[in-house]
């Protein structure tokens, strides 16, 4: 069992659509739309842990909001800098929605 | 973060591919196509690239052309882009249409005063490529258009969504013959008010607006007679009716009465936040915490596995720390 936040990114999103479209046509039924949902968590949660190397850190102006329901946090930070070796990104505003890493059913 | 954003298209490729390898024997026991998943693939990715999530390919990237998304072709197609392609066939470029009052536009944006008015002037429309539909291209095709309705963004007032939404699922003769009735009947009404049906020429761009005016005036002499037959039955009425007139005013009341008690709108909630402020931000991160510490005010974030999108970019990283003051 893999976690199914990172349906909710771009990836997670356009392939949900293009399920729907294809469901839409009559070309696939909701059952199997779903069977390829789980194989998208099951490749992206791989993925993401096996083959993405890179560090960041981060330093935000403030935490605005924090909440902890179900062993998910979620934050809302302003002014966040994001730091990568000398690279860098600003936004003004971030939500950060996270599961428990260490969680047994992230494996 | 370049480095994060070369990853970020390399990890959606493979994660693409391995998503269709892990689900081929399910569509195989459900009897699905191969052709579909290849469908699949083909929309999936041509969405992650219309996304404009990922930056420009640094390798050979893959056959789609990047999309936008459909609603601004719309835009497009109801902007000035759709008068800027006049001059593909229009009389200026040409000059091989039999108009000829022809000055040539000096601006092809914006269409050139000179015309005379109730001559036809081709224009050419471009229906958008539905990504919906694997294979399909962005349509052309030109309709005739009086020219005068090339003024004052006529076409644009006559081009809305609907109209578009509605032709742009047809085959492409159906469509264009539906787009240049719709534009038809649309301009007849608009070109009456200023140019009272001068143009017989015209006739036959407007059916409509000169049948249309005597008609209506001959129902209106018929409606004058109706009236007073009407007027008299009004004062037979009018003897029986007070009950109803009571009734009637009943109900108004409980119609306001209904409306005072409606307001439970989400305007009620009581929130410290703008709810849009919640949960309407663009930049996205989505990740596992390995550790979220706090003393007092201070905060300390340790995550990983994370992709974010920050200003429509997606970039994904291993670890992230930071921290932050409540």
């Amino acid at each position: 069992m893999s976690y199914q936040l990172y349906r909710n990114t771009t990836i997670g999103n356009t392939l949900q659509e293009s399920l729907d479209e294809l469901i839409q046509y009559g070309q696939i039924t909701p059952t199997l739309a779903v069977k390829v949902l789980l194989q998208f968590d099951k490749s992206i949660n791989q993925a993401l842990s096996s083959r993405v190397k890179s560090r960041l850190t981060f330093k935000a102006g403030k935490l605005n909001t924090y909440r902890f329901c179900d062993n998910v946090w979620t934050f809302m930070l302003n002014d966040v800098e994001f730091r990568e070796v000398h690279e860098v990104a600003k936004v003004d505003k971030v939500k950060i929605v996270a599961c428990d890493g260490k969680s047994e059913y992230a494996d | 973060m370049t480095m994060s954003q070369v990853t970020v298209l390399k990890l959606y490729n493979s994660v693409v591919d391995d998503v269709i390898a892990g689900v081929r024997d399910c569509f195989l026991d459900d009897g699905v196509d191969e052709q579909v998943l290849q469908e699949l693939k083909q929309l999936w990715k041509s969405k992650l690239v219309a996304s404009g999530a990922m930056d420009p390919a640094p390798e050979p990237p893959m056959q789609q052309i990047p999309q936008p998304p459909v609603l601004q072709h719309f835009q497009k197609v109801n902007g000035n882009n759709l008068l800027s392609k006049r001059g593909d066939i229009g009389p200026q470029t040409s000059g091989q249409s039999g108009v000829d009052h022809g000055t040539p536009a000096p601006n092809m944006g914006h269409p050139h005063p000179v015309l005379d008015p109730n001559n036809k002037v081709p224009v050419q429309l471009t229906l958008p490529a539905q990504p919906s539909v694997p294979g399909s291209q962005p349509r052309s095709f030109t309709i005739q258009i009086p020219a005068s309705a090339l003024n004052g963004n006529k076409l644009h007032q006559v081009l809305t969504g609907p109209i578009i939404n509605a032709t742009i699922n047809l085959p492409q003769p159906l469509a264009a013959t539906l787009l240049q009735q719709h534009i038809n009947s649309a301009l007849a009404g608009q070109q009456n008010e200023y140019d009272g049906g001068g143009g017989g020429g015209r006739s036959g761009a407007a059916p409509f607006s000169l049948d249309g005016a005597l008609d209506s005036s001959d129902d209106e002499g018929s409606n004058v007679g109706d009236g007073s037959e009407d007027a008299a039955g009004d004062d037979d009425e009018d003897e029986d009716s007070v009950e109803e007139r009571a009734e009637e005013e009943e109900e108004e009341r409980d119609e306001f009465g209904g409306a005072e008690e409606e307001p439970l709108n989400s305007g009620d909630d009581v929130s410290d936040e703008e709810p849009g402020d919640m949960f309407d931000t663009d930049n996205v991160v989505v990740c596992q915490y390995d550790k979220i510490t706090r003393t007092r005010n201070k905060w300390k974030f340790y995550f990983k596995d994370g992709i974010m999108n920050l200003a429509g970019k997606d970039y994904v990283f291993q670890k992230a720390n930071g921290d932050a003051e409540w």
